[in-house]
């Protein structure tokens, strides 16, 4: 009897092709690969979702729909009303907030691709100069697909450039992290093109201040393990050297004194000599050690005028709060954030040129 | 006269009026013959035999001329230049060695005693290559349907007395000869005893060929893994026997029974002996890969296309989801129509004659595909999946198991049509189960538990030879160490340098 009806169900389930799951095929879905949020007049958000379309033989062409809703969701769902396969996310490659909307504070979007267990934490997020919805529209990339065009862009200048290292699962992390603010690549459509144009500084979801390109290698080197970049130093007789970075290391100490804390950023680099045009146009050697020298005063200047920066903005992206909450047991938020601008901060480099290439 | 005399003499507590019984159940078949050697009627002998059986060419050579003679039986036995003669009254005997090709001879037509001589037509194929499992280097020698041949060909290359025959007669009609070979000190008495026990009591009417014995004596008959390899390569047979393991040959079968086996051995092929051990280690492990390959392949694209389109690298996306775009059926339908037009095709080829078979492959495998493809029944993506899953699970040197990884993607196809990803690793959860629960006369079929230092000597990968000391423990042999060096470290042979 039990035999039998086992057998049955085997047999409806075969006859019948069931699924015991919601299908997804892959041809019947509409694959948002890319968001964008605006804000939009009377506190409503424009949400833009950007999808394929794929055909046989045929390249794939981009689809960009946008509408005005509260919340992501009902966006989407409103989105739906015109697409022809329903919109689904799983595929998400990268997600752009608009400078205005991130000024209000862009937790409520990050929130929903965090919390929807089809979307990866590798999803590349950026804050746009502008309007998120005219740079997924542009024309350029009608026939070619713009959210993985972004999605390359910001990854391979975070792996061989000098752009930190960003994506959903930092964002959240820092963001989460008792004393620390999260930070996220700044993106611009200029004329015809797409380009990364600072680092966006949040203080806690707010987007509060940038850093522009020039401070990228230093910012880069004091967050990122193991970062890898060019930058050119002008130093003090207009000598230019340019360096690659071969291996950094960043080591934060804090020393606490009557419960105040005082920060000690000791940033080793090991670097190679990519270029080197002295000021005095004649032939000469290297000289490294001077060289090392002057470049770590510029590194230390620079970096020094960057946390003052964000002292003045009162944002903390290298997460000096979180360093020290690690080391002292009485640590006190609201105490941390009043104190914050006026801690002291010393850095210290230690630039070494181990290569200075095949001339000497 | 001598054959009154005879006659008088064995007549004691036996019907000797009538016939012998045995004259009398034999003489309905049109093709038996039993006749006076002469017309007249004092000549001596009266002769019996199948016409179909035997080879006229002894008879007339060196039977016949001896028959003219006033002799006894016994003379004639001694004279007649025949290796196997019987003296004998048994009617049971007598039977049996008449439908095996023997000639009777009997003084008188109705004389009890009767003298046997085996003058059987033993015309069989040569020995020759083989065909199922040829490899490029190594021994090229198959068996053949004969069993003494069969034998023969296994004690040329293991003269040693220790190699033990058991011959038995299984069958109630085709009484076919079964013999279970062992190597005497090496193979486990009790797994010896175990065959021997059931082959004994098979009963059944006939047995065509060794893999009916197989699947009459394996420990789990419902199981779709063959849990003893049918092989007619001698070198397996032979390096086999000195492992420990126990073969069946089957009178009429060119494939020879190997037990008890496990898994991994399907894996392996006796080339791999030919190569350096570095690269017989890469082939044995690419037929394991490609053994999933063929049964994941066509079973992951159902999953992912189904339910997982998140699992697509994005610059896998255009290539699937475009070759899928115009394709109007679920991907399990697509699947499942590709997968069994090429088991089609593979089938037919079987069982097509050699000639036709062969332009079969190239019709079925690139114009129907290409024109499926080209139809837009199916994506070329999935082509390529399919196509490459049906080469790899021919890359199995074991015929029968190969066979089975064919199969077992059927209901890992539905797994994944029902539940996904989650369907596939069910179906790999449920095999593994199956596989440890498996045995192979009483030992583990799988020999992935328990973990046996052997199983990485020859097995799993294969170490040179200088590290292969020991015997298979899994077998339970009963001599420890494969080379002579003992436990002691066995290095290239030291009396060289001396």
């Amino acid at each position: 009897m039990m035999n039998r009806s086992a057998f049955c169900l085997f047999l409806i389930l075969l006859l019948s092709g069931c699924n015991f799951l919601p299908t997804n095929i892959v041809n019947e879905i509409d694959m948002s690969q890319g968001v964008g949020y605006d804000l939009s007049k009377k506190s409503n958000i424009k949400g833009t979702i950007v999808f394929p379309i794929f055909k046989k033989d045929k390249t794939s062409t981009t689809e960009v729909r946008a509408a005005i809703g509260k919340s992501s969701k009902e966006i989407r769902t409103i989105l739906n009303n015109e697409t022809r396969y329903p919109l689904v996310s799983g595929q998400l490659r990268v997600a752009l907030y608009g400078k205005n909307l991130a000024k209000k504070g862009i937790n409520d979007f990050v929130d929903t691709i965090n919390r929807d267990p089809s979307i990866g934490s590798l999803v590349q997020m950026a804050i746009v100069d502008g309007d998120a919805n005219q740079l997924y529209k542009m024309k350029k990339f009608k026939n070619d697909n713009v959210s993985v065009h972004i999605q390359e862009l910001l990854e391979q200048n975070m792996k061989m450039g000098i752009l930190p290292q960003t994506n959903l699962q930092s964002f959240l992390f820092q963001f989460f992290q008792i004393g620390q603010d999260p930070y996220l690549p700044l993106i611009k459509k200029e004329a015809d093109n797409i380009r990364i144009t600072g680092v966006a500084i949040f203080k806690d979801d707010r987007y509060v201040t940038s850093i522009p390109m020039k401070d990228f290698f230093i910012f880069k080197a004091l967050v990122d393990k193991n970062s890898i970049g060019l930058r050119q130093f002008i130093l003090a007789n207009h000598d230019k050297v340019v360096l690659e970075t071969l291996k950094s290391n960043a080591k934060y100490k804090v020393k606490i004194a009557n419960g105040r804390p005082e920060f000690t950023i000791t940033l080793k680099l090991k670097t190679r000599l990519q270029e080197f045009a002295p000021s005095e146009k004649k032939r000469q050697a290297f000289d490294k050690k001077k060289y090392q020298k002057q470049v770590e005063q510029e590194i230390e200047k620079s970096a020094l005028s960057m946390v003052s920066q964000f002292q003045k903005h009162s944002v903390d992206p290298f997460g000096l709060g979180a360093k020290f909450k690690e080391q002292f047991r009485g640590f006190n938020e609201k105490q941390w954030n009043e104190g914050y601008p006026s801690v002291k901060v010393y850095v210290h480099a230690d630039v070494e040129i181990l290569q200075t290439g095949s001339i000497d | 006269m001598n054959l009154k005399n005879s006659d008088k003499d064995k007549g004691e507590g036996s019907n000797k009026i009538n016939n012998p019984n045995w004259l009398e159940r034999l003489s309905k078949s049109n093709d038996f013959i039993h006749e006076h050697t002469s017309l007249k009627d004092e000549a001596p002998f009266w002769i019996s035999y199948y016409r179909t059986l035997i080879s006229s060419d002894i008879l007339h050579k060196d039977v016949l001329p001896y028959l003219h003679e006033h002799l006894s039986l016994e003379e004639l036995k001694s004279s007649i230049p025949v290796q196997e003669i019987i003296f004998t009254k048994d009617e049971d005997k007598i039977i049996q060695n008449i439908l095996n090709g023997s000639l009777a001879i009997q003084k008188y037509q109705y004389d009890e005693d009767c003298l046997l001589i085996n003058i059987a037509n033993s015309k069989f194929r040569d020995v020759g290559m083989a065909t199922m499992e040829s490899s490029a280097l190594g021994p090229q020698l198959g068996f053949i349907e004969e069993l003494d041949t069969n034998i023969n060909l296994v004690r040329k290359r293991l003269p040693v007395p220790e190699l033990y025959v058991k011959e038995m007669k299984v069958g109630e009609l085709s009484k076919t000869k079964v013999a279970v070979l062992y190597m005497n000190g090496i193979a486990d008495p009790e797994n010896v005893n175990t065959v021997i026990q059931r082959i004994t009591d098979i009963q059944y009417d006939q047995i065509q060929d060794s893999s009916y014995i197989a699947s009459m004596i394996e420990d789990n008959s419902n199981s779709l893994f063959p849990q003893s390899i049918s092989t007619e390569r001698v070198d397996r047979v032979a390096a086999g026997l000195t492992e420990g393991k126990i073969i069946i040959v089957v009178d009429g079968s060119p494939n020879l029974v190997i037990l008890p086996v496990t898994l991994m051995e399907s894996f392996i092929a006796m080339e791999d002996y030919s190569y350096s051990w570095i690269l017989s280690n890469f082939f044995r492990l690419l037929r394991l890969a490609a053994m999933f390959i063929s049964t994941m392949l066509s079973p992951m694209y159902v999953a992912i296309m189904t339910y997982h389109y998140e699992l697509i690298p994005a610059r896998l996306l255009e290539t699937l989801v475009g070759s899928r775009a115009a394709v109007p059926f679920a991907p399990f339908l697509e699947t499942l129509f590709l997968e069994l037009m090429i088991e089609m095709v593979k089938e037919a080829g079987i069982r097509l004659p050699l000639k036709i078979g062969q332009s079969l492959g190239v019709v079925g495998g690139i114009v129907i595909g290409q024109a499926v493809v080209e139809a837009g029944l199916t994506s070329n993506v999935l082509l390529i999946l399919v196509g490459l899953g049906s080469l790899a699970s021919y890359t199995s040197p074991v015929y029968k198991f190969s066979n089975t990884i064919r199969f077992i993607k059927f209901p890992v196809i539905f797994l994944a049509q029902w539940f996904g990803l989650l369907g596939v690793f069910l179906a790999f959860l449920l095999t593994e189960i199956h596989l440890l629960r498996l045995t192979s006369l009483g030992r583990p079929y799988l020999s992935q538990y328990p973990i046996r230092n052997t199983s990485f000597q020859d097995l799993w990968v294969r170490l040179p030879f200088s590290m292969q000391k020991e015997n298979p423990t899994t077998l339970r042999p009963q001599k420890k160490w494969k080379s002579t060096g003992k436990g002691k470290k066995m290095g290239p042979a030291n009396d060289f340098y001396e």
